[in-house]
C-alpha cells in the first residue's frame, strides 16, 4: 500500500494531465455546439503542452537563463530549455488552428444562422 | 451519444494512465531529456551564440528551421482567415450608414454612403449597435497604448537576456492595436493599420526570416547558418549568430503582430472590416 | 549548389507564396506566372536531387549548420528524393491544369488561393524530406492548415465538412505530438536516426510500456490523419464538397504523404524488426486495413457521383498501404512503397479527369451519357486511371497489387489477400459501369431526337476542355504507364535501397 501510494505520488501529475486530456476529448466528441468543440480541442492540446513542459523540470534548478554567478558548468542547475521551445511552437500552432476554426464557424453561422451541429445538418438536409 | 463518449473517454484515460509507470519522476535531473541533447544547449549557448537565454538561442538558432515554419503557420493562419472569411464585394455590405451629430446627439440613418466626409468635425460614423462611449475608459486605454508598445519592443529586443523574444513581443504589439479596437471602434484600427499594410507586413516578416536563411546560403554556409555572416561582415562568429537571432526575431514579431490584428479584424466584423466590437 | 539542393526544393515555394501575397496588392496579373514558376523551380530542384541521390547515395543536410541531434537535419535518401519529385510534380500538374477552375471557383481571392496552394505543397514536401520528428509535426500542421482553408470553399456543405476535418486532423496531429513526447521523455532526442539508435540500446519497443505506448499513440495519430477505417468519416465529405482544384491538390497528396510517414517511421525511427515485434499491432493493422478496403469498395458501389465514388475508392487504397506495411515481410513493405507512388499518380489522374468531367457535365452518372464521344481525351485519361485502379498490366496498379498479394500470401494473411482481390473486382464493376455509361448511353438531350427515332451521336469532342487543361492530364495518364514499365527500377533502386537487407 505504501509502495502504491509512493508510486502514485511520483506520477500523479501525469495522471492529472491525462485527466485534462480526457476532459478535452469528451468535449470534442460529445458536445454538438461547434464553439464547445473548439474549446475541447484547446483543452486537449493544453494538456499535451503541460506534459511536455513538465519533462523539463529539475529539482532545485533555476530558469534557463545564465546566472552570471554560477555559470554554465552544471547543466542540472538550469531547467531544460528544449521542451519549452517545442511548446512555444505548439502553442503558436494551436492559436493558428483556433483562428482558422473561428473563421470557419463565423462563416457557418452567417450561412445557416446557428452553431449547433444538429441544427445545421437539419437545415442543410431540408434545403 | 454522451454516455458512449463518456465510456470511450474513461477507457482511453485508464489506458493512458497505465502507460505512466516507467516515466521518470517530476524534477529528476538524471532523466533522459536532461542528460542527452540539452546539456549541449545549456553549455554551448553563451559561448557559441552570445545569448544567455537558452530558450531564445535554441528557438532561433539551433532549431531555427522549426521556428521558420512556425512563423509560416502564423502567416498561413492570417491568409486562411482572409481567404475563408473576407467578404469582398464591389459595394459595401452594410445597407444603412449611421451618423451621429455630436453637438445634439441625433442619429441619421442614410442609405447612400459617404455623403458625409469621414473626418468631419460634427458628425461621426457609428456602428449599428452603438452605445455611448465612456470617456474615461477610452482615454485611459489610448493613454496606455504607447506604454504597451514600448514594453513590447523591450521584450523583443531583450529576448537574448530575459524571457521574451519575437513571439511574445509580437503578441504585445497586436494587443495594443486590439486595445484600441475595443475601446474605440474597428474603423480606427483599420485606419491605424490598414488591411493591405497588415498582410504585406506579415509576408515581409516571414520573408525577413527566410531571407536571412537564404543570405546565409549565398554567403557560403548552410540555410539559416548565421555563422556565415561572421566572415562576410567582419564580426566574430558568436556575435554574428547573436545578430542573426535578433534579425529573425524582428521578422517573427512583425508577422505575429500583423496576423493577429488581421484575424481580430476579420473575425470580429464577420469579414466585412466595417463594424466590429 | 548541389549540396544545397535539399533546401532548394522547399525554399522557392515559400518565397513564391510571399511574392504572390505582395503581388496581390502591387501587381496582380503576374501572380499565376510567379506561382507556376515557383512550383517549376521546386520540381526541377527535386528532380536534380533525385538524380543525384540515385547516383551517389543518401545525403544529409544540416539546417543551420548544426549537426544532429543538436540541430535539424534533412535526409535525402532514394525514397524521400523520389517522393519529393513526385509530390512537386503532382502539385505542378494540378496547378497548370486548374487555371480556369481557380478563376471561377474563387472570385476575387485568386492570389490568396495561390499562396495557400504553394504553402500546402511546401508543407507536404517538407514532411517528406525532414529527418527530425518534431519538425515533422510542424510541417504536418503547415500542410493541414492550408488544406483546411482551401477545402472550405465550394458547395454549401464545404464549410462544415472542412471544420469537421479541422477537428479530426488536429486531434490526429496532437496524438502524434503526444507520442513524440513519450519518445522524448524516454530517450531525450528528437532526431529520427538518433532515436532509432537509442531505442535499440534501450532494448526495443517492447522493453518498456512507455515505448510501446509511444509506438501505439503515434500509429493512432497517423491512422487518424490518413483516414484509415474507422477514422475515415472526414474524408468523403471534405473532398467531395469542395471546389475541384482544392480536391485535386489535396487528394493525391495528404493520405499518400501520411502513408509515407508511416513507412519512414517503420524503416528509420523504429527499425522494421522492432516495428513488427508486437503481433497484436500487426494483426490490428491488417484487420483495420482489410475493413477499410471492404468498406471503401462497397460504399463506392452505392455512389451516383464521380467524385464521391473516387473518395471512397481512396479509402480502400489507404487500406492497401497500411495493410502492406504491417504484413511483416519485405514484399509487403515493397508493395506499400510502390503503391504510395502508384496511388499518387492514379489519384492525380482520376481527380484531374473528374474535375474536367464535372466542369462539362456536373459529375453525376446520369449526366455522363455519351461521354466518350463528347470528351475523348478526358475519357482516355479516365480509362487509363480506371484500368490502373483495377490492376491491369502495364499500368502501375498491377505491380503494386502483385507485391501486396505476394506479401499477403507469404505472411499468411489470407483475409487481406482476399480483400485485395475482391476490391479489384469491385473496382472493375465501378469503372466498367462508368465506361458503359460513357460509351453506350446516349448523351443527355440527344436521346429520342431526330425524326428517324435514332439519336444522332454528338459531334466528337463537343464538350472537351481546352488544351491547357488536357496537357497536364495527359502527362499524369502517361505517367501511369511509365511508372508501370519502370516498376522494376523503382522497386530495386528505391525500395531495395531503403529497406534494410536480411528482412524476410
Amino acid at each position: 500500500m505504501g509502495g502504491l501510494l509512493a508510486g502514485f505520488a511520483d506520477a500523479f501529475h501525469y495522471y492529472a494531465y491525462f485527466a485534462i486530456m480526457m476532459i478535452g476529448l469528451f468535449a470534442m466528441i460529445a458536445k454538438t455546439n461547434l464553439l464547445k468543440k473548439c474549446i475541447g480541442l484547446g483543452i486537449f492540446q493544453t494538456a499535451i503542452m503541460l506534459f511536455y513542459v513538465s519533462m523539463g523540470a529539475k529539482t532545485g534548478a533555476d530558469i534557463p537563463i545564465v546566472n552570471p554567478a554560477t555559470g554554465t558548468a552544471d547543466p542540472a542547475a538550469y531547467a531544460n530549455p528544449l521542451p519549452q521551445v517545442l511548446m512555444l511552437t505548439a502553442i503558436v500552432v494551436s492559436v493558428a488552428t483556433l483562428g482558422v476554426a473561428l473563421a470557419l464557424i463565423q462563416n457557418i453561422h452567417r450561412d445557416s444562422g446557428s452553431i449547433e451541429e444538429d441544427e445545421i445538418l437539419r437545415r442543410l438536409r431540408d434545403e | 451519444m454522451k454516455r458512449l463518449a463518456l465510456f470511450v473517454v474513461i477507457l482511453a484515460g485508464l489506458l493512458l494512465a497505465a502507460t505512466a509507470d516507467d516515466f521518470p519522476r517530476l524534477g529528476d535531473a538524471g532523466s533522459a531529456p536532461s542528460r542527452h541533447v540539452s546539456p549541449a544547449y545549456i553549455q554551448g549557448s553563451l559561448d557559441q551564440t552570445h545569448t544567455p537565454n537558452f530558450v531564445t538561442s535554441v528557438l532561433a538558432d539551433y532549431r531555427g528551421f522549426d521556428t521558420m515554419f512556425e512563423t509560416t503557420v502564423v502567416f498561413l493562419a492570417g491568409m486562411s482567415c482572409f481567404f475563408i472569411l473576407r467578404a469582398l464585394r464591389r459595394k459595401s455590405l452594410s445597407e444603412v450608414y449611421y451618423y451621429r451629430h455630436k453637438p445634439t446627439g441625433t442619429v441619421l440613418a442614410m442609405l447612400a454612403p459617404r455623403r458625409i466626409p469621414p473626418r468631419s468635425s460634427c458628425f461621426e460614423r457609428i456602428d449599428a449597435d452603438w452605445t455611448p462611449q465612456d470617456l474615461v475608459v477610452e482615454t485611459m486605454c489610448l493613454f496606455m497604448v504607447p506604454f504597451v508598445q514600448i514594453f513590447a519592443l523591450y521584450v523583443l529586443a531583450h529576448g537574448h537576456y530575459s524571457p521574451g523574444g519575437g513571439f511574445q513581443g509580437g503578441v504585445l504589439l497586436a494587443a495594443s492595436f486590439i486595445l484600441v479596437g475595443l475601446s474605440r471602434d474597428l474603423r480606427t484600427v483599420e485606419w491605424l493599420l490598414a488591411e493591405k499594410k497588415a498582410i504585406l507586413t506579415a509576408a515581409a516578416g516571414v520573408c525577413i526570416y527566410a531571407g536571412t536563411g537564404l543570405l546565409a546560403l549565398f554567403l557560403g554556409g548552410n540555410f539559416l547558418d548565421y555563422g556565415a555572416f561572421g566572415p562576410a561582415f567582419g564580426a566574430a562568429i558568436p556575435a554574428a549568430r547573436s545578430m542573426g537571432i535578433l534579425c529573425v526575431e524582428i521578422g517573427v514579431a512583425m508577422t505575429v503582430m500583423a496576423t493577429l490584428v488581421t484575424i481580430y479584424k476579420l473575425v470580429s466584423s464577420r469579414g466585412t472590416v466595417e463594424e466590429g466590437l | 549548389m548541389t549540396a544545397q539542393l535539399p533546401i532548394l526544393t522547399v525554399a522557392p515555394l515559400l518565397f513564391g507564396a510571399f511574392a504572390v501575397t505582395a503581388g496581390r496588392f502591387l501587381y496582380r496579373r503576374a501572380n499565376y506566372a510567379v506561382a507556376a514558376l515557383a512550383l517549376a523551380l521546386s520540381f526541377a530542384a527535386s528532380v536534380l536531387l533525385a538524380v543525384q541521390v540515385l547516383a551517389h547515395g543518401t545525403t544529409t543536410y544540416f539546417v543551420g549548420g548544426w549537426p544532429p541531434p543538436i540541430g535539424i537535419s534533412y535526409v535525402a535518401d532514394p525514397l524521400s528524393a523520389l517522393m519529393l519529385a513526385f509530390v512537386s510534380g503532382a502539385a505542378l500538374c494540378v496547378f497548370l491544369a486548374s487555371k480556369a477552375e481557380i478563376e471561377t471557383s474563387y472570385p476575387l481571392k485568386n492570389s490568396a488561393f495561390f499562396a495557400l496552394f504553394l504553402l500546402a505543397a511546401a508543407g507536404h514536401m517538407g514532411i517528406v524530406a525532414t529527418g527530425d520528428a518534431f519538425n515533422l509535426y510542424v510541417l504536418i500542421e503547415v500542410a493541414a492548415l492550408s488544406g483546411y482553408a482551401i477545402l472550405a470553399q465550394g458547395k454549401d456543405r464545404a464549410m462544415l465538412s472542412s471544420l469537421n476535418y479541422l477537428f479530426v486532423g488536429s486531434f490526429g496531429a496532437s496524438l502524434y505530438l503526444l507520442g513524440i513526447g513519450y519518445l522524448y521523455l524516454m530517450t531525450g532526442s528528437l532526431n529520427m536516426a538518433d532515436l532509432s539508435a537509442i531505442i535499440g540500446r534501450l532494448g526495443g519497443v517492447g522493453s518498456s510500456t512507455a515505448l510501446a505506448a509511444a509506438f501505439g499513440i503515434i500509429l493512432a495519430g497517423l491512422w487518424v490523419k490518413m483516414a484509415l477505417f474507422p477514422f475515415h468519416s472526414w474524408l468523403p465529405a471534405a473532398y467531395s464538397f469542395s471546389a475541384a482544384p482544392a480536391a485535386a491538390l489535396v487528394a493525391p497528396l495528404t493520405t499518400k504523404v501520411m502513408a509515407y510517414v508511416l513507412v519512414r517511421l517503420i524503416i528509420s525511427l523504429f527499425t522494421p524488426n522492432e516495428a513488427w515485434s508486437v503481433p497484436a499491432v500487426n494483426t490490428l493493422a491488417v484487420g483495420l486495413a482489410t475493413a477499410a478496403i471492404l468498406y471503401g469498395s462497397f460504399c463506392a458501389l452505392g455512389e451516383r457521383s464521380l467524385r464521391r465514388m473516387l473518395c471512397f475508392i481512396l479509402l480502400s487504397e489507404v487500406g492497401y498501404m497500411v495493410g502492406g506495411a504491417f504484413l511483416g515481410n519485405r514484399a509487403g513493405l515493397t508493395g506499400t512503397i510502390y503503391h504510395i507512388f502508384a496511388d499518387l499518380l492514379m489519384t492525380l489522374c482520376l481527380f484531374l479527369a473528374a474535375s474536367n468531367v464535372e466542369r462539362a457535365t456536373g459529375g453525376r452518372f446520369s449526366d455522363m451519357g455519351g461521354l466518350f464521344r463528347r470528351m475523348p481525351a478526358t475519357s482516355a485519361a479516365l480509362v487509363a486511371g480506371g484500368l490502373s485502379m483495377i490492376g491491369v498490366p502495364p499500368f502501375c496498379g498491377f505491380f503494386s497489387k502483385w507485391y501486396l498479394l505476394s506479401g499477403a500470401i507469404s505472411a499468411g494473411s489470407y483475409l487481406f489477400a482476399g480483400a485485395l482481390v475482391l476490391s479489384s473486382l469491385v473496382n472493375a464493376v465501378l469503372f466498367f459501369r462508368i465506361f458503359e455509361i460513357g460509351f453506350f448511353r446516349p448523351a443527355p438531350g440527344q436521346d429520342g431526337g431526330g425524326q428517324a427515332g435514332h439519336a444522332a451521336p454528338p459531334p466528337l469532342g463537343r464538350d472537351e476542355m481546352p488544351l491547357a487543361r488536357l496537357i497536364p492530364l495527359g502527362v499524369a495518364a502517361s505517367s501511369l504507364v511509365a511508372a508501370g514499365l519502370l516498376a522494376g527500377e523503382i522497386v530495386t533502386r528505391v525500395a531495395g535501397a531503403v529497406i534494410p537487407p536480411g528482412l524476410g
